[in-house]
């Protein structure tokens, strides 16, 4: 690390891409300043940060960050962005303002907000106790979704197809914490018919002084429900026009929500009438550096530095030459302790596979519904698309998981977690119910 | 102190053994990523720790940066190497230590060549056929040629792949190697005819390569490439040719992508960059496979029929495949393949290759133990090889028990023979032949998807049109099916050496395979009535 460098700040906690890539992504723009906040997951890398960086706490003084200079601030985490925002106002530094991170944090106001450009109208009502939810529904209609007020990564989303088990649900979100925080009530957006795909999207984009551009149209696997990711893929299935169609709408939201200066992730859902916002997040998406680097050799995270460093981007034209595809295993939804995983080895064996990694140890406690939580990350390329849905079929019948549920240790398979039933083989084993839904 | 700092080598077996007990893994490779074994920055703590512990002076940013074993041990050497060493570049500790002294100056780099190259090498010297191995390809653009900035590109070009500053060592090292030089003479030649139609032009370029083949490509001296501009008044065609040695059919799409990007973007052309590694990760498993028995065993089983053709004679000499014979294949049947493809969750061309052995068996008069040559695709599966320029291939004996049943029953057993074949891909022809002492086959189907051509139209400005590719093999009958040809659009194109092959025989085959695609685009589950009354 060398004086002359730029300095970078980087307000840094859980978020889309890990320690290990911001310090490689940012090398050669400048040096990292990490800025964390006192939470377990700072804790548990700050042995890793400290070699990378020079580590303040995120709480200190103000002062104590003016004297690095940093000459550049950004976050790739979801809940670090509106202290990003507050810290890059008072340093005079580029980055979303304080206005716009409230509009991509608060999807309530961010709904509002699209609404009055008239870029979608999608009616909405906010819960802030269970007594809220008759007022909701009647505001909102059924099917609809519950969602957190603040936050992303469809944690605690829920899909509610009938008023009595709204009841139930919003009763017991709010009882299960007296500091549950607010949520809101959405009009559910049904997709169109996507399989083998979902219907969900998403868009990768910069916005800075050469104006906005986007980096990419992600396509996913199709979801477990009722919004729990499995993978991503690129390039996207999509034919052109449509591509274009769902980039423009991205472009429209953005410019509704005032982005001026950052990185976004907007997701989309594919319908009948065309693609329609589901929501617009103020960082990149997880795990988009990773694909975006496989597949194209493209680093988003020094992008985003250039970026934050005031350069103007122009987005390199991304030419995967294979479909590149990214899987995700999920937890399951009851509470479970993971005893061991098995296949490991054999999954990155398998032709197509390219790497595999385990993010839960064997002794760790899932804890169901409360978080749901990718389990690991397999990547890897492809010829087609047929050729990836084979190799994706062939991961999900080498991996299996054994949890202790209620005091007895059961084998999964990945395929059973993932919601492909139709790969999973009868028997006493594959048959119990971890993905029945988060009602238990 | 100095002495006491373990040597690459060392250091490499070190790492991998630390590796291996923080990864779990019974064995770690030279170029096992970190992370795609399971690696994380916590485990890459320990792993730092264990190997300072053990006198290797590296940082958990040097391993985070050069996540495989044979990168992380080059950039530790490269920072501590002394200034004159003249060679770096993470594959260089492939090449023995003895030879790294006796490297010409202007060399920046250098890795054994594979058993592959030097086989084209020399199979091209033996034959005395000057358009053995000479890849070629051209295009034109429909705009005024811009010297300067052609100029740029090509020369970007040659700086942003290796293979095009690279030549071969056959006698001055310990092993046969491929030199990559810090620069080379510009390889471009530029005619002016002013005035010249687009057609005119075209026809010029090819009297161009047809008059180079007389100069042909020293395999001794770098650059081993060229490039030709014919230009006319509002349009110009531009060759380029290759020898095969260094680069496959798909870098020469990679290049020729690269070389459109960088004429028509100039300064703003911002190319994803090439990755590292690739080169050496192949010849790892060239020479694992050779020092594997199994490997060798599986091959000789694969081959091990009487051969369809030629009876069994090791034809002497090389041979000359130059009869030609091209079938277009329409959009509309090729769409039809694609359905019933997908209905089978079979490769598209594993319905080709399935067409192709039983049109083979019936030109052998065979409906059993059918062997062909197939060309396969050994390109090592690390993030943005594709857009390394290298040679990433090799052809290989599929064998299938039986050509009867339905076309689906045929097409899988194809497929299953392939997916068999698959982890032993990396193990070379010329040592398949070498075993069995014959060619194990005489007959090589090769599946091309040009879609990296299609790339070639985004670009903005005028757009290149009229491309061409060409390039002679030395099998005595081969069967290349191109997929969406940027050009031409799909075609079956079957090239023979009459000597071996009787014209007729030829057409026959031809003719069956055409038929065999509409049969099996209309009915896979057709069992095919001269396949059952030939058995």
């Amino acid at each position: 690390m060398t004086a002359d460098q730029p300095v970078i700040a980087v307000v840094f906690d859980a978020g889309a891409v890990s320690a290990a890539e911001i310090a490689v992504g940012i090398t050669g723009v400048g040096q990292p300043l990490f800025l964390v906040p006192d939470t377990e997951h700072t804790s548990h890398l700050r042995p890793v940060l400290t070699q990378l960086g020079k580590v303040l706490p995120l709480t200190g003084a103000l002062d104590d960050v003016r004297r690095e200079a940093p000459d550049a601030i950004l976050t790739f985490s979801e809940q670090m962005l509106p202290a990003t925002a507050e810290l890059a106002a008072a340093l005079g530094l580029p980055f979303h303002d304080v206005a716009t991170v409230t509009l991509l944090t608060d999807k309530q106001r961010q709904r509002t907000a699209l609404r009055e450009a008239g870029v979608d109208d999608v009616r909405q009502y906010p819960l802030r106790c269970a007594t809220d939810w008759p007022a909701a529904v009647a505001a909102v209609g059924l099917p609809a979704i519950i969602k957190p007020l603040i936050g992303g990564g469809s944690r605690d989303t829920f899909r509610v197809d009938d008023a009595e088990q709204g009841q139930a649900l919003a009763t017991r979100i709010f009882a299960r914490s007296a500091t549950a925080g607010a949520f809101v009530v959405e009009e559910f957006i049904s997709g169109r018919p996507s399989l083998p795909f979902s219907d969900l999207v998403s868009v990768e984009s910069l916005c800075g002084p050469a104006g906005l551009r986007h980096l990419a149209v992600s396509s996913y696997l199709p979801l477990v429900p009722p919004f729990i990711l499995t993978g991503r893929f690129w390039p996207c299935h999509l034919p052109e026009s449509e591509q274009r169609e769902i980039i423009a709408l991205t472009d429209r939201a953005l410019t509704a929500l005032g982005v001026r200066h950052g990185v976004t992730h907007t997701e989309i859902k594919l319908t009948p009438v065309g693609p329609r916002i589901i929501e617009v997040n103020g960082r990149m998406g997880g795990h988009v550096n990773d694909i975006a680097r496989a597949a194209s050799g493209v680093d988003m995270v020094r992008l985003a530095a250039r970026l934050a460093m005031g350069e103007p981007i122009e987005v390199p034209q991304l030419r995967p030459d294979r479909v590149h595809f990214q899987y995700h295993t999920p937890a399951p939804f009851r509470p479970a302790r993971m005893v061991a995983m098995h296949g490991a080895a054999e999954a990155r064996r398998l032709p197509g596979v390219t790497g595999y990694r385990v993010f839960v140890r064997p002794g760790e406690h899932l804890d169901g519904a409360v978080r749901i939580r990718e389990m690991d990350f397999a990547w890897g390329a492809c010829d087609d698309y047929d050729d990836m849905h084979r190799t994706l079929a062939a991961l999900r019948r080498t991996l299996s998981y054994d949890f202790e549920f209620d005091g007895s240790v059961r084998r999964v398979h990945a395929a059973e977690l993932s919601g492909a039933h139709d790969e999973v083989a009868s028997g006493p084993e594959a048959s119990y119910p971890v993905t029945s839904g988060p009602a238990a | 102190m100095q002495e006491l700092t373990p040597g690459p080598a060392d250091a490499a077996a070190i790492v991998r053994e630390i590796l291996a007990v923080h990864l779990a893994e019974p064995t770690i490779g030279l170029d096992d990523d970190f992370y795609a074994m399971g690696g994380d920055s916590l485990i890459a703590l320990r792993v730092v720790a264990d190997a300072q512990a053990r006198g290797i002076e590296v940082t958990l940013r040097d391993l985070l940066y050069n996540s495989t074993v044979r990168a992380l041990v080059a950039a530790l050497d490269l920072e501590n190497a002394p200034e004159d060493t003249p060679a770096k570049g993470p594959d260089v500790v492939l090449l023995p230590a003895v030879d790294h002294a006796l490297l010409p100056a202007g060399v920046v780099s250098a890795l054994p060549a594979t058993k592959l190259q030097v086989g084209m090498i020399y199979l091209s010297e033996r034959s005395g056929d000057r358009e053995l191995y000479q890849s070629m390809t051209g295009w034109l653009v429909p705009a005024a040629f811009d010297e300067a900035s052609f100029r740029t590109a090509l020369r970007r070009l040659i700086e942003r792949h290796d293979a095009l500053r690279s030549s071969f060592d056959f006698g001055g090292l310990s092993v046969p190697a491929q030199l990559i030089w810090s620069a080379v003479e510009s390889p471009l030649t530029i005619r002016r005819m002013a005035g010249a139609t687009p057609a005119e032009l075209t026809a010029a370029a090819h009297r161009w390569h047809q008059h180079d083949l007389d100069l042909p490509l020293d395999y001794e001296r770098a650059p081993l490439f060229r490039c030709h501009v014919a230009v006319g008044g509002d349009a110009f065609h531009v060759t380029l040719v290759v020898h095969h040695a260094i680069i496959d059919g798909w870098s020469l799409g990679q290049v020729l992508v690269d070389l459109l990007t960088l004429y028509a973007q100039g300064d703003h052309a911002s190319l994803p960059p090439v990755p590292d590694g690739v080169a050496g990760r192949f010849l790892e498993s060239e020479l694992a496979a050779l020092a594997d028995p199994v490997t060798a065993t599986f091959w000789r089983n694969e081959s091990n029929v009487p051969p369809l053709l030629t009876g069994g004679v090791r034809p002497t000499g090389v041979a000359n495949a130059d009869v030609t014979i091209e079938t277009a294949l329409d959009t509309a049947l090729v769409d039809d393949l694609r359905a019933v493809a997908r209905t089978l969750e079979l490769p598209l061309k594993s319905l080709l290759f399935g067409a192709h052995l039983r049109a083979l068996g019936e030109l052998a008069g065979r409906s059993d133990d059918i062997v062909s040559g197939l060309v396969v695709n050994t390109r090592p599966q690390i993030a943005g090889s594709d857009l390394f320029a290298g040679l990433f291939l090799n052809t290989v004996p599929i064998r299938v028990d039986s050509v009867r049943g339905t076309w689906a029953e045929l097409c899988r057993r194809g497929y299953a023979a392939e997916r068999r074949a698959a982890p032993y891909l990396a193990y070379p022809l010329g040592q398949i032949e070498v075993d069995l002492n014959r060619p194990p086959f005489d007959v090589v189907f090769n599946f091309t998807n040009f879609h990296v051509y299609q790339q070639a139209r985004h670009l903005g400005g005028p757009a290149p049109e009229g491309f061409w590719v060409r390039g002679k093999p030395s099998f005595p009958f081969r069967v290349d099916v191109d997929i969406d040809g940027v050009q031409s659009g799909s075609r079956l194109v079957v090239a023979f050496d009459p000597a071996v092959v009787a014209d007729r025989d030829a057409r026959a085959y031809v003719a069956r395979m055409a038929d065999a695609l509409t049969e099996l685009a209309t009915d896979p589950l057709a069992v095919d009535d001269r396949a059952a009354t030939s058995a």
